[in-house]
Protein backbone atom coordinates (compact mmCIF):
# COMPACT_ATOMS: atom_id res chain seq x y z
CA UNK A 1 0.00 0.00 0.00
CA UNK A 2 3.14 1.90 0.67
CA UNK A 3 4.50 1.63 -2.53
CA UNK A 4 1.25 2.41 -4.06
CA UNK A 5 0.91 5.36 -2.19
CA UNK A 6 4.37 7.26 -3.05
CA UNK A 7 4.02 6.01 -6.93
CA UNK A 8 0.58 7.98 -7.31
CA UNK A 9 1.90 10.99 -4.76
CA UNK A 10 4.94 10.96 -7.45
CA UNK A 11 2.80 11.32 -10.21
CA UNK A 12 0.12 13.85 -9.20
CA UNK A 13 3.44 15.70 -8.11
CA UNK A 14 4.57 18.47 -10.83
CA UNK A 15 7.89 19.07 -10.20
CA UNK A 16 8.59 15.41 -9.57
CA UNK A 17 12.83 14.41 -9.47
CA UNK A 18 12.12 13.24 -13.22
CA UNK A 19 11.13 16.92 -14.56
CA UNK A 20 13.47 18.67 -12.40
CA UNK A 21 16.49 16.46 -14.05
CA UNK A 22 14.56 17.48 -17.16
CA UNK A 23 14.56 20.54 -16.95
CA UNK A 24 18.01 21.14 -15.82
CA UNK A 25 19.39 19.16 -18.39
CA UNK A 26 17.57 21.00 -20.84
CA UNK A 27 19.11 24.27 -19.56
CA UNK A 28 22.40 23.70 -19.39
CA UNK A 29 22.23 22.05 -22.35
CA UNK A 30 21.30 25.56 -24.14
CA UNK A 31 23.79 27.27 -22.01
CA UNK A 32 26.46 25.55 -23.75
CA UNK A 33 25.30 26.16 -26.86
CA UNK A 34 24.61 29.76 -26.37
CA UNK A 35 28.23 30.49 -25.41
CA UNK A 36 29.91 28.50 -27.87
CA UNK A 37 27.43 29.89 -30.44
CA UNK A 38 28.37 33.39 -28.96
CA UNK A 39 30.58 36.77 -30.63
CA UNK A 40 33.90 36.95 -29.95
CA UNK A 41 34.59 39.46 -27.28
CA UNK A 42 37.05 41.69 -28.20
CA UNK A 43 36.65 44.44 -25.17
CA UNK A 44 38.75 42.79 -23.05
CA UNK A 45 41.43 45.59 -22.75
CA UNK A 46 41.75 46.95 -19.20
CA UNK A 47 41.23 50.53 -19.34
CA UNK A 48 43.75 53.15 -17.51
CA UNK A 49 43.14 56.29 -16.66
CA UNK A 50 45.06 59.16 -18.46
CA UNK A 51 45.82 60.05 -22.23
CA UNK A 52 48.59 59.53 -24.44
CA UNK A 53 49.79 60.05 -27.77
CA UNK A 54 49.12 57.36 -30.59
CA UNK A 55 52.37 54.82 -30.29
CA UNK A 56 54.14 55.23 -33.52
CA UNK A 57 56.60 52.39 -33.75
CA UNK A 58 60.20 52.67 -34.93
CA UNK A 59 61.31 50.91 -37.85
CA UNK A 60 63.68 48.16 -36.54
CA UNK A 61 67.17 49.18 -36.82
CA UNK A 62 69.59 46.09 -37.97
CA UNK A 63 73.95 46.50 -37.68
CA UNK A 64 74.58 45.45 -41.33
CA UNK A 65 77.89 46.20 -43.21
CA UNK A 66 75.85 48.82 -45.28
CA UNK A 67 74.95 50.81 -41.71
CA UNK A 68 78.68 50.32 -40.60
CA UNK A 69 79.78 52.01 -43.80
CA UNK A 70 77.08 54.74 -43.71
CA UNK A 71 78.12 55.15 -40.16
CA UNK A 72 81.72 56.19 -40.89
CA UNK A 73 81.00 58.40 -44.40
CA UNK A 74 79.13 60.39 -42.04
CA UNK A 75 82.35 60.58 -39.66
CA UNK A 76 84.18 61.65 -42.51
CA UNK A 77 81.76 63.97 -43.31
CA UNK A 78 81.73 65.30 -39.25
CA UNK A 79 85.62 66.09 -40.33
CA UNK A 80 85.03 67.82 -43.65
CA UNK A 81 82.37 70.42 -41.85
CA UNK A 82 84.11 70.90 -38.61
CA UNK A 83 87.73 71.55 -41.21
CA UNK A 84 85.20 74.02 -42.90
CA UNK A 85 84.15 76.17 -39.83
CA UNK A 86 87.59 76.13 -38.18
CA UNK A 87 89.23 77.27 -41.61
CA UNK A 88 85.95 79.81 -42.02
CA UNK A 89 86.87 81.29 -38.57
CA UNK A 90 90.45 82.34 -39.38
CA UNK A 91 92.13 80.56 -36.29
CA UNK A 92 95.35 79.99 -37.93
CA UNK A 93 97.53 81.10 -40.64
CA UNK A 94 97.64 80.62 -44.39
CA UNK A 95 100.04 77.42 -43.86
CA UNK A 96 98.16 75.88 -40.95
CA UNK A 97 94.81 76.22 -42.94
CA UNK A 98 96.66 74.59 -46.23
CA UNK A 99 97.42 71.56 -43.93
CA UNK A 100 93.54 71.35 -42.83
CA UNK A 101 92.23 71.79 -46.07
CA UNK A 102 94.96 68.62 -47.12
CA UNK A 103 93.53 66.57 -44.49
CA UNK A 104 89.86 67.69 -45.57
CA UNK A 105 90.17 66.51 -49.31
CA UNK A 106 91.61 63.34 -47.55
CA UNK A 107 88.23 62.88 -45.77
CA UNK A 108 86.57 63.80 -49.02
CA UNK A 109 88.42 61.22 -50.93
CA UNK A 110 87.57 58.64 -47.68
CA UNK A 111 83.96 59.39 -48.43
CA UNK A 112 83.58 58.87 -52.20
CA UNK A 113 85.58 55.58 -51.35
CA UNK A 114 83.14 54.11 -48.81
CA UNK A 115 80.12 55.77 -51.01
CA UNK A 116 81.35 53.24 -53.94
CA UNK A 117 81.17 50.55 -51.34
CA UNK A 118 78.14 51.40 -49.93
CA UNK A 119 76.87 51.07 -54.04
CA UNK A 120 78.17 48.20 -54.20
CA UNK A 121 76.19 46.76 -51.73
CA UNK A 122 73.07 48.14 -53.02
CA UNK A 123 73.02 50.79 -50.29
CA UNK A 124 72.16 54.53 -50.11
CA UNK A 125 75.37 56.43 -49.26
CA UNK A 126 74.60 59.44 -46.70
CA UNK A 127 76.68 62.35 -47.30
CA UNK A 128 76.01 64.23 -44.42
CA UNK A 129 77.19 64.59 -41.25
CA UNK A 130 76.10 62.14 -38.33
CA UNK A 131 74.01 64.17 -36.23
CA UNK A 132 74.87 62.90 -33.22
CA UNK A 133 78.13 63.19 -33.32
CA UNK A 134 77.48 66.75 -34.61
CA UNK A 135 75.16 67.98 -31.83
CA UNK A 136 77.19 65.82 -28.84
CA UNK A 137 80.46 67.18 -29.27
CA UNK A 138 81.27 68.95 -32.50
CA UNK A 139 78.94 71.70 -31.56
CA UNK A 140 79.47 72.44 -28.19
CA UNK A 141 83.15 72.11 -28.66
CA UNK A 142 83.38 74.65 -31.44
CA UNK A 143 81.10 76.99 -29.02
CA UNK A 144 84.24 76.62 -26.70
CA UNK A 145 87.18 76.71 -29.32
CA UNK A 146 86.06 80.24 -30.60
CA UNK A 147 85.35 81.06 -26.92
CA UNK A 148 88.85 80.46 -25.71
CA UNK A 149 92.12 82.45 -24.53
CA UNK A 150 94.15 79.83 -26.70
CA UNK A 151 91.63 79.58 -29.94
CA UNK A 152 94.40 77.79 -32.07
CA UNK A 153 96.06 75.56 -29.83
CA UNK A 154 92.10 74.26 -28.66
CA UNK A 155 91.20 74.09 -32.62
CA UNK A 156 94.50 71.82 -32.74
CA UNK A 157 93.19 69.65 -29.71
CA UNK A 158 89.78 69.68 -31.60
CA UNK A 159 91.05 68.18 -34.59
CA UNK A 160 93.66 65.54 -33.32
CA UNK A 161 90.51 64.59 -31.24
CA UNK A 162 88.53 64.29 -34.30
CA UNK A 163 90.86 62.32 -35.99
CA UNK A 164 91.64 60.22 -33.49
CA UNK A 165 87.74 59.59 -32.88
CA UNK A 166 87.97 58.72 -36.61
CA UNK A 167 90.67 56.49 -36.41
CA UNK A 168 88.92 54.88 -33.54
CA UNK A 169 85.32 54.31 -35.80
CA UNK A 170 87.31 52.81 -38.16
CA UNK A 171 89.17 49.94 -35.60
CA UNK A 172 86.09 49.43 -33.62
CA UNK A 173 84.42 48.79 -36.78
CA UNK A 174 86.48 45.56 -37.67
CA UNK A 175 85.00 43.61 -35.23
CA UNK A 176 81.47 44.10 -36.65
CA UNK A 177 81.92 44.21 -40.26
CA UNK A 178 81.11 40.57 -42.17
CA UNK A 179 82.89 40.81 -44.96
CA UNK A 180 87.41 40.73 -44.43
CA UNK A 181 87.49 42.62 -47.59
CA UNK A 182 85.25 45.76 -45.92
CA UNK A 183 87.64 45.16 -42.75
CA UNK A 184 90.82 45.52 -44.93
CA UNK A 185 89.33 48.41 -46.46
CA UNK A 186 88.54 50.42 -43.14
CA UNK A 187 91.78 50.17 -42.04
CA UNK A 188 93.33 51.24 -45.12
CA UNK A 189 91.41 54.82 -44.32
CA UNK A 190 92.21 54.48 -40.54
CA UNK A 191 95.72 54.10 -41.51
CA UNK A 192 95.62 57.35 -43.04
CA UNK A 193 93.18 58.89 -40.32
CA UNK A 194 96.10 57.81 -37.93
CA UNK A 195 98.64 59.80 -39.94
CA UNK A 196 96.55 62.93 -39.67
CA UNK A 197 96.89 62.54 -35.37
CA UNK A 198 100.46 62.27 -35.60
CA UNK A 199 100.69 65.83 -37.47
CA UNK A 200 98.26 67.39 -35.15
CA UNK A 201 100.14 65.87 -32.36
CA UNK A 202 103.11 67.29 -33.56
CA UNK A 203 101.79 70.50 -34.05
CA UNK A 204 100.70 70.59 -30.60
CA UNK A 205 103.73 69.11 -28.97
CA UNK A 206 106.87 69.27 -31.39
CA UNK A 207 110.01 67.65 -31.52
CA UNK A 208 111.15 63.95 -30.33
CA UNK A 209 109.60 64.94 -26.73
CA UNK A 210 106.00 64.74 -28.44
CA UNK A 211 106.44 61.94 -30.01
CA UNK A 212 105.89 59.17 -26.61
CA UNK A 213 103.29 59.92 -23.77
CA UNK A 214 103.94 62.38 -20.99
CA UNK A 215 102.83 63.97 -18.31
CA UNK A 216 102.34 67.93 -17.44
CA UNK A 217 103.31 69.44 -14.32
CA UNK A 218 99.85 68.45 -12.59
CA UNK A 219 100.28 65.09 -13.81
CA UNK A 220 97.42 65.06 -16.67
CA UNK A 221 98.59 63.08 -19.69
CA UNK A 222 99.85 65.18 -22.55
CA UNK A 223 99.27 64.56 -26.50
CA UNK A 224 101.30 62.25 -28.16
CA UNK A 225 102.39 61.22 -31.39
CA UNK A 226 102.56 57.69 -30.25
CA UNK A 227 100.71 57.32 -27.26
CA UNK A 228 99.89 53.91 -26.59
CA UNK A 229 101.26 50.07 -27.92
CA UNK A 230 97.90 48.62 -28.95
CA UNK A 231 95.57 51.24 -30.94
CA UNK A 232 92.79 52.89 -28.52
CA UNK A 233 88.79 52.19 -28.62
CA UNK A 234 88.49 54.52 -24.97
CA UNK A 235 87.31 57.41 -24.60
CA UNK A 236 88.93 60.63 -25.96
CA UNK A 237 88.52 63.22 -23.16
CA UNK A 238 89.89 67.22 -24.52
CA UNK A 239 90.24 70.06 -22.41
CA UNK A 240 89.20 72.98 -24.26
CA UNK A 241 87.77 76.80 -23.97
CA UNK A 242 88.62 80.02 -21.47
CA UNK A 243 90.14 78.53 -18.30
CA UNK A 244 87.60 79.09 -15.28
CA UNK A 245 88.75 80.82 -11.66
CA UNK A 246 90.37 77.68 -11.07
CA UNK A 247 92.45 77.75 -14.36
CA UNK A 248 90.67 75.01 -15.80
CA UNK A 249 89.33 74.41 -19.18
CA UNK A 250 85.93 72.62 -19.92
CA UNK A 251 86.86 69.25 -20.45
CA UNK A 252 84.69 67.14 -23.08
CA UNK A 253 84.42 63.23 -23.74
CA UNK A 254 84.65 62.23 -27.58
CA UNK A 255 83.09 58.65 -27.90
CA UNK A 256 83.28 56.50 -31.32
CA UNK A 257 79.47 56.40 -32.56
CA UNK A 258 77.34 52.95 -31.03
CA UNK A 259 73.74 51.71 -31.83
CA UNK A 260 72.39 55.34 -30.97
CA UNK A 261 74.46 57.30 -33.34
CA UNK A 262 74.57 54.48 -36.04
CA UNK A 263 73.38 55.53 -39.70
CA UNK A 264 70.55 53.05 -40.10
CA UNK A 265 69.45 52.16 -43.69
CA UNK A 266 66.03 53.77 -42.92
CA UNK A 267 67.77 57.57 -41.99
CA UNK A 268 67.43 59.83 -44.69
CA UNK B 1 5.56 -5.70 -3.93
CA UNK B 2 8.87 -4.58 -3.00
CA UNK B 3 10.15 -6.41 -6.05
CA UNK B 4 7.92 -5.20 -8.43
CA UNK B 5 8.51 -1.75 -6.93
CA UNK B 6 12.50 -2.07 -7.65
CA UNK B 7 12.65 -3.95 -10.72
CA UNK B 8 10.71 -0.77 -13.02
CA UNK B 9 13.22 1.84 -11.07
CA UNK B 10 16.63 -0.03 -12.42
CA UNK B 11 16.40 1.24 -16.08
CA UNK B 12 15.01 4.72 -14.63
CA UNK B 13 18.21 4.73 -12.63
CA UNK B 14 20.58 3.66 -15.30
CA UNK B 15 18.53 6.76 -17.73
CA UNK B 16 19.79 9.05 -14.57
CA UNK B 17 23.32 7.97 -15.07
CA UNK B 18 23.27 8.44 -18.56
CA UNK B 19 21.78 12.07 -18.03
CA UNK B 20 24.74 12.88 -15.47
CA UNK B 21 27.23 11.32 -17.71
CA UNK B 22 25.89 13.99 -20.75
CA UNK B 23 25.62 16.54 -18.69
CA UNK B 24 28.92 16.61 -16.56
CA UNK B 25 30.85 15.45 -20.49
CA UNK B 26 28.70 18.94 -21.59
CA UNK B 27 30.30 20.83 -19.35
CA UNK B 28 33.47 19.43 -19.70
CA UNK B 29 33.07 20.32 -23.61
CA UNK B 30 32.13 23.68 -22.61
CA UNK B 31 35.51 24.72 -20.45
CA UNK B 32 37.83 24.95 -23.45
CA UNK B 33 35.28 26.64 -25.54
CA UNK B 34 34.50 29.80 -22.42
CA UNK B 35 38.47 29.81 -21.61
CA UNK B 36 39.10 30.26 -25.75
CA UNK B 37 36.59 33.24 -25.57
CA UNK B 38 38.14 34.53 -22.42
CA UNK B 39 41.67 34.39 -24.29
CA UNK B 40 40.32 35.88 -27.12
CA UNK B 41 38.89 39.06 -24.84
CA UNK B 42 42.44 39.40 -23.32
CA UNK B 43 44.23 39.21 -26.69
CA UNK B 44 42.08 41.69 -27.92
CA UNK B 45 43.44 43.99 -25.15
CA UNK B 46 46.50 44.65 -27.62
CA UNK B 47 44.54 45.35 -30.30
CA UNK B 48 44.88 49.58 -30.23
CA UNK B 49 43.40 49.98 -33.37
CA UNK B 50 40.23 49.33 -31.85
CA UNK B 51 39.78 52.30 -29.30
CA UNK B 52 35.54 52.59 -29.62
CA UNK B 53 35.40 48.98 -27.77
CA UNK B 54 36.41 50.68 -24.73
CA UNK B 55 34.69 50.55 -21.58
CA UNK B 56 31.86 53.32 -21.72
CA UNK B 57 32.53 54.84 -18.51
CA UNK B 58 36.14 55.10 -18.85
CA UNK B 59 36.20 56.50 -22.30
CA UNK B 60 33.97 59.25 -20.93
CA UNK B 61 35.94 60.01 -18.60
CA UNK B 62 38.42 61.46 -20.94
CA UNK B 63 38.11 65.23 -22.03
CA UNK B 64 39.88 65.26 -25.02
CA UNK B 65 39.52 63.06 -28.32
CA UNK B 66 42.85 61.41 -27.50
CA UNK B 67 43.00 57.62 -26.88
CA UNK B 68 43.47 56.88 -23.33
CA UNK B 69 46.93 55.17 -22.28
CA UNK B 70 46.45 51.37 -22.43
CA UNK B 71 48.50 48.76 -20.23
CA UNK B 72 49.87 47.88 -23.43
CA UNK B 73 50.12 50.91 -25.21
CA UNK B 74 53.81 51.61 -23.78
CA UNK B 75 56.08 53.07 -26.24
CA UNK B 76 57.99 49.89 -27.59
CA UNK B 77 61.37 49.68 -26.95
CA UNK B 78 63.38 48.96 -30.30
CA UNK B 79 65.81 46.33 -30.35
CA UNK B 80 68.95 46.92 -32.25
CA UNK B 81 70.17 43.48 -33.51
CA UNK B 82 73.78 43.23 -34.60
CA UNK B 83 73.32 41.07 -37.52
CA UNK B 84 76.90 40.09 -38.66
CA UNK B 85 75.61 38.23 -41.90
CA UNK B 86 74.48 35.01 -42.52
CA UNK B 87 76.96 33.14 -40.50
CA UNK B 88 78.58 34.49 -37.56
CA UNK B 89 82.31 34.89 -38.54
CA UNK B 90 84.83 32.76 -35.92
CA UNK B 91 86.40 33.70 -32.77
CA UNK B 92 89.39 31.94 -32.77
CA UNK B 93 91.90 32.05 -35.50
CA UNK B 94 90.88 29.38 -38.39
CA UNK B 95 93.97 27.15 -39.98
CA UNK B 96 94.31 29.46 -42.87
CA UNK B 97 94.37 32.24 -40.15
CA UNK B 98 97.07 30.47 -38.23
CA UNK B 99 99.46 30.51 -41.67
CA UNK B 100 98.62 34.62 -41.85
CA UNK B 101 99.07 35.36 -38.38
CA UNK B 102 102.34 33.05 -38.41
CA UNK B 103 103.64 35.52 -40.72
CA UNK B 104 102.46 38.72 -39.27
CA UNK B 105 104.53 36.93 -36.02
CA UNK B 106 107.58 36.69 -38.62
CA UNK B 107 107.60 39.88 -39.68
CA UNK B 108 107.49 41.76 -35.58
CA UNK B 109 110.01 39.42 -34.81
CA UNK B 110 112.31 40.61 -37.52
CA UNK B 111 111.11 44.24 -36.41
CA UNK B 112 111.89 43.40 -32.95
CA UNK B 113 115.43 42.37 -34.02
CA UNK B 114 116.36 45.42 -36.55
CA UNK B 115 115.66 47.69 -33.49
CA UNK B 116 117.49 46.01 -30.72
CA UNK B 117 120.38 46.62 -33.13
CA UNK B 118 119.95 49.76 -33.58
CA UNK B 119 119.54 49.84 -30.19
CA UNK B 120 122.35 48.24 -29.35
CA UNK B 121 124.57 50.36 -31.81
CA UNK B 122 124.42 53.42 -29.66
CA UNK B 123 124.51 55.74 -32.14
CA UNK B 124 121.36 57.30 -30.57
CA UNK B 125 120.97 60.65 -28.68
CA UNK B 126 119.50 61.07 -25.03
CA UNK B 127 116.41 62.03 -26.54
CA UNK B 128 116.21 59.65 -29.90
CA UNK B 129 116.76 56.42 -27.80
CA UNK B 130 113.75 56.74 -25.97
CA UNK B 131 111.98 57.13 -29.19
CA UNK B 132 113.54 54.07 -30.60
CA UNK B 133 113.01 51.56 -27.10
CA UNK B 134 109.37 52.81 -27.17
CA UNK B 135 108.98 51.71 -30.75
CA UNK B 136 111.26 48.89 -30.06
CA UNK B 137 108.97 47.50 -26.92
CA UNK B 138 105.60 47.80 -29.44
CA UNK B 139 106.75 45.27 -31.79
CA UNK B 140 108.22 43.20 -28.65
CA UNK B 141 104.38 44.32 -27.55
CA UNK B 142 103.37 42.78 -31.14
CA UNK B 143 105.09 39.46 -31.10
CA UNK B 144 103.98 37.93 -27.71
CA UNK B 145 100.45 39.21 -28.35
CA UNK B 146 100.16 37.18 -31.84
CA UNK B 147 102.64 34.21 -30.22
CA UNK B 148 99.81 34.44 -27.34
CA UNK B 149 97.17 34.17 -29.74
CA UNK B 150 98.48 31.20 -32.02
CA UNK B 151 99.30 29.45 -28.52
CA UNK B 152 100.98 26.26 -29.82
CA UNK B 153 100.42 26.80 -33.14
CA UNK B 154 102.68 30.02 -32.89
CA UNK B 155 106.24 29.61 -35.07
CA UNK B 156 108.74 31.98 -33.53
CA UNK B 157 110.87 32.49 -35.73
CA UNK B 158 111.64 35.97 -37.20
CA UNK B 159 110.85 36.35 -40.96
CA UNK B 160 114.55 36.57 -42.46
CA UNK B 161 113.29 37.66 -45.67
CA UNK B 162 112.24 41.16 -43.67
CA UNK B 163 115.35 41.52 -41.62
CA UNK B 164 118.02 40.76 -44.19
CA UNK B 165 116.00 43.14 -46.42
CA UNK B 166 116.64 45.96 -43.64
CA UNK B 167 119.64 45.19 -41.57
CA UNK B 168 122.25 46.31 -43.49
CA UNK B 169 120.68 49.98 -43.85
CA UNK B 170 120.11 50.57 -40.31
CA UNK B 171 124.07 51.36 -39.24
CA UNK B 172 124.65 54.97 -38.98
CA UNK B 173 123.00 57.88 -36.86
CA UNK B 174 119.24 58.38 -36.45
CA UNK B 175 119.18 60.57 -39.07
CA UNK B 176 120.44 58.40 -41.53
CA UNK B 177 118.06 55.62 -40.86
CA UNK B 178 115.03 57.12 -40.12
CA UNK B 179 113.97 56.56 -43.62
CA UNK B 180 114.87 53.09 -43.61
CA UNK B 181 112.25 52.59 -40.86
CA UNK B 182 109.59 54.62 -42.01
CA UNK B 183 110.02 51.77 -44.82
CA UNK B 184 109.62 48.83 -42.19
CA UNK B 185 106.73 50.78 -40.69
CA UNK B 186 105.14 51.53 -43.89
CA UNK B 187 105.65 47.73 -45.17
CA UNK B 188 104.55 46.22 -42.09
CA UNK B 189 101.27 48.20 -42.24
CA UNK B 190 100.61 47.31 -45.53
CA UNK B 191 101.15 43.95 -44.99
CA UNK B 192 99.00 43.59 -42.13
CA UNK B 193 96.27 45.58 -44.25
CA UNK B 194 96.96 42.62 -47.19
CA UNK B 195 96.32 40.07 -44.16
CA UNK B 196 93.00 41.73 -43.03
CA UNK B 197 91.55 40.69 -46.32
CA UNK B 198 91.79 36.73 -45.56
CA UNK B 199 91.19 36.67 -42.51
CA UNK B 200 88.21 35.48 -41.16
CA UNK B 201 88.22 35.08 -37.15
CA UNK B 202 87.68 37.93 -35.45
CA UNK B 203 90.26 37.44 -32.68
CA UNK B 204 93.09 37.81 -34.98
CA UNK B 205 91.30 40.32 -37.13
CA UNK B 206 90.72 42.78 -34.35
CA UNK B 207 94.17 42.13 -32.73
CA UNK B 208 96.15 43.02 -36.21
CA UNK B 209 93.51 46.29 -36.60
CA UNK B 210 95.08 47.52 -33.40
CA UNK B 211 98.34 46.91 -34.28
CA UNK B 212 97.99 48.93 -37.52
CA UNK B 213 96.77 51.97 -35.88
CA UNK B 214 99.92 52.43 -33.62
CA UNK B 215 102.29 51.07 -36.80
CA UNK B 216 100.81 53.81 -38.73
CA UNK B 217 102.05 56.29 -35.97
CA UNK B 218 105.04 55.06 -36.01
CA UNK B 219 105.73 55.39 -39.44
CA UNK B 220 104.02 59.05 -40.15
CA UNK B 221 106.61 60.16 -36.60
CA UNK B 222 109.29 58.54 -38.07
CA UNK B 223 109.00 60.48 -40.97
CA UNK B 224 107.43 63.66 -38.88
CA UNK B 225 111.03 63.78 -37.22
CA UNK B 226 113.05 62.93 -40.46
CA UNK B 227 111.72 66.32 -42.05
CA UNK B 228 109.54 64.34 -44.51
CA UNK B 229 107.23 66.46 -46.54
CA UNK B 230 103.43 66.35 -45.89
CA UNK B 231 102.93 63.59 -48.62
CA UNK B 232 105.25 60.98 -47.45
CA UNK B 233 104.31 61.58 -43.61
CA UNK B 234 100.02 60.87 -44.10
CA UNK B 235 100.63 58.48 -47.40
CA UNK B 236 101.83 55.14 -47.45
CA UNK B 237 102.70 53.88 -50.61
CA UNK B 238 105.47 51.38 -49.58
CA UNK B 239 105.02 47.95 -50.72
CA UNK B 240 104.07 45.01 -48.39
CA UNK B 241 107.28 43.32 -46.83
CA UNK B 242 107.60 39.99 -46.83
CA UNK B 243 106.37 39.47 -50.00
CA UNK B 244 105.70 35.27 -50.66
CA UNK B 245 106.70 34.44 -47.09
Amino acid sequence: MNDINITEAARNNAFSRRTLLRTSGITLTAGVLLAACSKKISTGSLPRIGESPTTTMMPEGLVTDEVLLRTAMSVEYNAIDTYATVIDAKIFTSGTNNILKRFSEDHASHADALSGLIKQLNGSPYNKANPNVTSLYINPALELVTASDDPVTDALVLAHALETLAAETYQAFVVMLADPALRSAAMSIADQEARHTVVLAQAIRPGLAGLIPGTNESGKPLVAAIPSAFGSLSTIPIAVGKPNESGNKTTLVLETPSLNSFIYDYID
Amino acid sequence: MNTEHTAPQQPKTSSRRRLFSTLLGGAVATVPTLAASRVRAAGASTDTTAPETLVPEVAEMTTTDSTPMMMNDAPPMQSKTVSAGATAPPLQPTAQDKEILNIALGVELAIRDLYANIVAAGNLSDEESPVVLLIHSHHVAYAQSLGGLLGRAAINKRNDATYSQFSDNLKGTFASIASQLVAIENGAVTRHINSLNQLEGLNGSTLIASIISIESRHAAALASVAKKPLNAIIENYQDSIAIGA
